[in-house]
């Protein structure tokens, strides 16, 4: 069923879990200057973990979503604390292979516990599916798309009425006048990294449910694309962000439809390298002050 | 006569790290000296494989010839590849080098020229005087490859061209206003790492005699600009001491691939946080 | 006789903002003018505009016979103009011997092969380049200090640094960006000895100087800028006693008599 509209749903969903995803890295990049790149094994942890909790554990789906969300949101505090923070101030290279060793560390951890195999991923929501004309939704779609939109509403909400909130978007545009003004980066950046690793975490179910299974490698590419989005969107900029993943996500659903499912990863990246050529910044980003 | 000294191991390892060597000191140039940071290299490496690959075995070019043709094909991709450089700003030529990358390799994935997923297999092995070489012959060249860009880089660095491509990494504005061409330095960094690359490509191909895309993924690109930071960007002989490193301590380790990758992962993590200048860190880690 | 540099109602704006109204300025062959004005003048805006880096948005900017608007900053530098930065810009990791010889960039044709296989030319020119590069830290007495790594200098040597990197592409026009600011009486008499030596040997000089005293001193010539706006040009009795100068000083804080 080859319409346009099905393949631009299909992309919806998928930019959508791009999107949660991409938020946490833009967060970290505008804020910290940190090319967060480990962000994705983040994400596969969520995945691998609620796995575990859900079917073998047998946990309800809420306390599994809910302990997944935690254990990401500390992970990320931790690589925020011990592998970040002591690197603040020193070349882009040095965080970004950290990062790197991070990545690397937490694909191949999973791949010793979980072993290297996909596994196929427990379906706590009965499937349902609804036709309106030639289009087919499920309730899964549904469910990611409302809750990615209802999510980056949240997120909104956060960064323009509370003060934590102000004081990050402050920081964006001026990380050295933030902290002139009083503003706490440390107890910044472990919120920033908190948040960011939890959304990450409701990225991985999402993912398990909607591709049915889940292996230790689903991070790195997915991570890596999601950064795209971020660069592509505009740094520093949230609305600029979102817009980057649901681009890539459509992008992605076409690609696959009418051109070829392997050249995917390829076009995502030239699409990339191209935004970057004609504005560097990307789309909706300013140039971005230099701390 | 290499043969009585190491044995088959020895020498395969001796090779390899050579190869690396020769891709660490490549990049050394342009991420280590010139300042362009590039998670790509990788490209350069496939694309000087890939075309050694094509060219013997469908016109019968010999390693002599596919040699010096593979780099001078990726120095012509080097130019083009490094055009991102002068649009795009520091940070993100890391991203943008990256996604290259990956292009690159999906490119050699789909394309029918490249043996798409099955890749290229039957290259012919490297012969001398009508002889074919062993693995002695095969590390030798190697060796002799990684001697050679070592040299050139040094001689480079320790020029006018060397300077005024650590004037651009230093303060790309004031560079250009003493008269340096920043957009010209760039790309001739990008241009000569990517040749060597191609080089060590071209032996890599005849070496294997296959060439497939995995042996060009991301990874390779990590690992080589890994060995850079670890021994030491911007250094003479950091990027020998990170190859032998990196290729040696994951050879050494007598554990499954898995337990390998997860301990050098917290080692580039537990490398970064006490010594980021690297082993040989000749210029301290930046405050910017 | 042509000035050596000219602009011409030159315009430079920032989003809304104006930084440069219709300047219209020249710099005679050899000679050695004063720029002032308060903070925010456009002062530095000119030099950039001079150099390349600030497009402006109206008029052109002459360099002998030769339009240099729209050229890149490191074609600008080879035509000859040379500049030194407000807060000195080198090459921090590398030594001041290095950053002197990166001066030299448009005063040598090294290539990459020349470099690699070692040619003659490649030969002959660390020669020169040797020679070269003492003769300017000596010309501005850092001859001590030649293995030292840029950026552990202090500030009266980083300012001798730039001057000696500027100098090193044998500029006809300099352009100095306060070169006395933040140092004390003596470092300030050294720089100043300094650039009467640039100026004794047939260099044109345009200087920016917050410092009146110093720039009545020294230049032939002075050119007051306001606002983006040039209220007086002339010697520098005249400018003393010009009202709209006067006036735009006090509207600041009053200057040293």
């Amino acid at each position: 069923m080859s319409v346009l509209p099905q393949h631009l749903l299909n992309g919806l969903a998928v930019g959508s879990l791009y999107a949660l995803l991409a938020i946490g890295l833009s967060l970290t990049y505008g804020v910290l200057r940190i090319i967060h790149i480990a962000h994705g094994g983040v994400y596969m942890i969520g995945g691998m973990l609620s796995l575990t909790l859900l079917a073998t554990l047998r946990l309800p789906p809420v306390l599994a979503l809910a302990t997944t969300v935690l254990v990401c949101a500390g992970l990320g505090v931790l690589f925020e604390r011990f592998a970040y923070r002591p690197l603040r101030g020193a070349n882009v290279i040095v965080t970004l292979i950290s990062s790197l060793g991070l990545l690397l560390a937490m694909e191949n951890l999973a791949r010793i516990v979980w072993g290297p195999v996909p596994h196929s991923y427990p379906q706590f929501l009965p499937l349902r599916v609804y036709t309106l004309g030639t289009i087919v939704i499920t309730n899964l779609q549904i469910l990611i798309v409302v809750l990615t939109i209802a999510l980056m509403i949240g997120l909104q909400w956060v960064l323009r009425r509370t003060n934590l909130g102000l004081a990050t978007l402050a920081a964006v545009q001026n990380a050295r006048g933030a902290r002139l003004v009083g503003i706490n980066i440390d107890a910044l950046a472990v919120a920033i990294f908190a948040v960011g690793s939890g959304l990450a975490g409701i990225a991985g179910v999402l993912e398990g449910l909607y591709i049915t299974s889940v292996d230790p490698s689903m991070g790195a590419m997915f991570g890596l694309k999601a950064f795209a989005a971020v660069v592509i969107g505009g740094m520093g900029s949230v609305v600029g962000t979102i817009l980057g993943a649901y681009l890539i996500g459509l992008v992605e659903a076409l690609t696959a439809a009418y051109i070829s499912a392997g050249l995917r990863d390829v076009i995502t990246f030239a699409l990339l390298v191209l935004v970057l050529m004609v504005r560097p910044s990307g789309l909706l980003g300013r140039r971005i002050e230099r701390a | 006569m290499l043969d009585f000294l190491l044995g088959p191991y020895a020498l395969t390892l001796l090779m390899l790290i050579s190869i690396n060597i020769t891709l660490a000191a490549s990049l050394n140039l342009i991420t280590g000296y010139a300042g362009q940071v590039s998670i790509g290299h990788a490209a350069f490496y496939a694309i000087g494989a890939y075309t050694a690959a094509i060219l013997s075995t469908a016109f019968g070019w010999s390693f002599w010839l596919t040699l010096p043709a593979a780099a001078l094909v990726t120095f012509a991709s080097g130019l083009i590849i490094g055009a991102p450089s002068l649009r795009v700003e520091h940070d993100f030529l890391a991203i943008v080098t990256l996604g290259l990358g990956l292009v690159v390799q999906g490119l050699a994935l789909n394309l029918n020229i490249t043996g798409g997923p099955y890749g290229i297999s039957g290259i012919p092995r490297i012969e001398l005087f009508g002889h074919q070489l062993g693995l002695a012959g095969y590390a030798l060249t190697g060796v002799v490859l990684a001697a050679i860009t070592l040299t050139v880089v040094r001689r480079i660095m320790t020029s006018r061209p060397g300077t005024a491509l650590m004037a651009v990494r230093e303060d790309p504005l004031a560079a250009e206003v003493i008269g340096i061409d920043t957009a010209r330095y760039k790309v001739l960094a990008f241009a000569i790492g990517a040749l060597f690359a191609g080089a060590a490509g071209s032996l890599y191909a005849h070496y294997a005699t296959f060439v497939g895309h995995d042996s060009f993924s991301l990874g390779t690109s990590i690992a080589v600009l890994s060995m850079v930071v670890v021994g030491g960007m911007g250094t003479q002989w950091g990027p020998v001491v990170g190859a032998v490193l990196l290729t040696l301590i994951p050879e050494l380790m007598r554990f499954t691939a898995a337990y390998r990758m997860l301990l050098y992962g917290l080692l580039l993590v537990l490398m970064m946080r006490y010594l980021p200048q690297g082993l040989l860190g000749a210029f301290p880690a930046r405050r910017r | 006789m042509a000035p050596m540099l000219a602009l011409q109602g030159v315009t430079v704006q920032f989003g809304g903002l104006t930084a440069l109204s219709a300047v219209t300025l020249d710099v005679p062959e050899g000679g050695l003018v004063g720029l002032i004005g308060p903070n925010g003048a456009g002062k530095t805006t000119l030099f950039n505009t001079v150099t390349g880096l600030v497009r402006p948005a109206a008029g052109q900017v002459m360099f002998g016979d030769m339009v240099i608007t729209a050229l890149r900053p490191s074609r600008i530098a080879a035509l000859g103009i040379a500049r030194t930065f407000q807060t000195p810009r080198v090459f921090r990791t590398l030594t001041v011997e290095r950053n002197v010889e990166a001066g030299l960039h448009t005063r040598t044709r090294e290539g990459v092969l020349d470099a690699v296989v070692g040619s003659p030319r490649s030969r002959r020119e660390h020669e020169q380049v040797r020679a070269r590069v003492n003769e300017l830290l000596a010309f501005v007495g850092l001859e001590e200090r030649a293995q030292a790594l840029a950026g552990s200098l202090a500030l009266p040597d980083l300012r001798r640094l730039e001057i000696a990197r500027a100098l090193a592409a044998e500029p006809r026009l300099l352009l100095l960006d306060e070169p006395a600011s933040g140092m004390d009486q003596s470092d300030m008499r050294a720089v100043m000895a300094i650039v009467r030596k640039i100026h004794a040997a047939g260099i044109a000089l345009l200087v920016i100087e917050h410092n009146m005293q110093i720039v009545m001193r020294l230049a032939e010539r002075i050119v007051v800028l306001d606002l983006g706006v040039k209220i007086a040009d002339g010697t520098p009795e005249a400018v003393e006693r010009n009202a709209s100068v006067i006036e735009a000083y006090l509207g600041q804080a009053v200057p040293v008599p």
